[in-house]
């Protein structure tokens, strides 16, 4: 993401607009999901990282664990819940693009062309 | 549907804002009560869990049919589910707040020893849901009332609403306070205290304020005496309630972290408070103050 942004800087600097590199702009894309990626990464190390202490040197997880039982009931109804929120998400996002897919096309037209 | 609409756009400049009183009040009770929060969070554990999904799904259900980009048919589910989740989400918090004054949660050295299911499926933890599903109700209808000052039948709708629920929250409430005496002895000992009859004519007084000003069509005046109600409603329950967190183990004084956590907690509110309250009248400024011009 890093080297992304500096090409992008560099391109920006020595060559004029940005639309006018097309593997610039595919590279952009392709790097989209690498924000997320970076999130997650970050925090499966500092989760996973960790163990088995849930407050290092202080207390282990073991002993933080809730009583209740059952516990799996509520990750599997979260783990469905946000599997369908993001199932919705997906078809919302979907539909929009869809709808503004018309306009959006003309104007990048236009401006490779400008 | 119309109704739904208003509702987004009267609170949609402010959702987001709205969820930092909930982290805020979370954080709190962890911070500083943490034997407090142990307790409540294992104990209450599933209705807790069943208002966290009224929540997220309320959330959700909120930003899909803001942002989709038609109305039809999707837009109309995700008011139902809107809907749906708005009626779940505070009688369940009603009924945790009413669930820990019963006197059924029980925990010694830590320990939740009363099971899963004591407290919030009693008479009295019922009638408190109710309460906060109505008392909820009436707040929000009372604010719509100005917030569609340029819709008069929307504002009529909003009225009538405001009214039938302000109506019957006067017997719910004595619901709430007959089923205290059984479901909630130290409750009931809290509400029948000196102070309690006073506090109770104010209660009553403001409400009757609202009720008038509702029928008069003073929406601001009613709006006012609305928040009053509730904060005064707030105020003496807490009176009640203390100095018990889980009534009967857990106290105040007994749940608390060590002192200088809590002077730190302090410190930190307080320069929360510099920037965040600033920030959120600016926010009310910008989105209210235009709205009503």
């Amino acid at each position: 993401m890093l080297a992304l942004a500096a090409w992008s800087g560099w391109c920006w600097w020595k060559r004029g607009p940005l639309t006018g590199h097309p593997r610039l702009l595919c590279a952009l894309v392709a790097a989209g999901p690498l924000g997320f990626v970076a999130i997650e990464a970050g925090w499966i190390v500092t989760e996973v990282g960790r163990q088995p202490w849930i407050i290092y040197g202080v207390m282990r997880t073991e002993n933080a664990v809730t009583p209740m039982p059952e516990i799996v009931a509520p990750f599997v109804i979260f783990t469905a819940l946000y599997i369908f929120l993001a199932f919705i998400v997906f078809f919302l996002l979907r539909r929009q693009f869809i709808e503004t897919a018309g306009p959006v096309s003309e104007t990048s037209a236009t401006s490779t062309h400008a | 549907m119309r109704q739904r609409k208003a509702i987004a756009d009267a609170i949609g400049p402010i959702w987001e804002a709205n969820h930092v009183w909930l982290i805020l009040v979370i954080v709190l009770l962890f911070t500083g009560f943490p034997a407090g929060f142990a307790g409540m969070m294992t104990a209450l554990n599933i209705p807790l869990t069943a208002m966290l999904i009224g929540i997220v799904l309320r959330g959700s259900a909120f930003i899909f049919r803001k942002y989709d980009s038609r109305s039809d048919g999707a837009q109309r589910r995700w008011s139902t589910v809107f809907g749906i989740a708005s009626f779940f989400t505070p009688f369940f918090q009603g009924l945790i707040l009413g669930a820990l004054t019963t006197g059924k949660i029980r925990i010694v050295k830590g320990q939740v020893m009363s099971g899963f299911f004591a407290g919030w499926l009693t008479p009295f933890a019922l009638a408190c849901g109710v309460f906060a599903l109505g008392l909820f109700a009436f707040l929000a209808a009372t604010y719509l009332t100005l917030d569609t000052q340029d819709q008069p039948d929307l504002q009529n709708d909003f009225r009538r609403r405001a009214l039938w629920s302000g109506l019957t929250l006067a017997p719910i409430a004595g619901v709430v306070f007959l089923a205290s005496k059984q479901g909630a002895p130290e409750m009931y000992d809290g509400l029948t205290h000196w102070w309690a009859p006073l506090l109770l004519a104010w209660t009553s007084l403001t409400s009757i304020v609202t009720l008038v000003a509702l029928w008069r069509r003073w929406f601001a005046l009613a709006r006012m005496a609305a928040i009053s109600q509730v904060t005064l409603i707030l105020v003496g329950w807490c009176l009640a309630q203390y100095p018990n967190l889980v009534t009967p183990d857990l106290t105040v004084s007994n749940a608390h972290a060590p002192e200088i956590t809590l002077r730190l907690l302090v410190l930190a509110l307080g320069a929360g408070a510099i920037v965040l309250l600033p920030s959120l009248a600016f926010l009310f400024y910008l989105f209210k103050g235009k709205e009503s011009r």
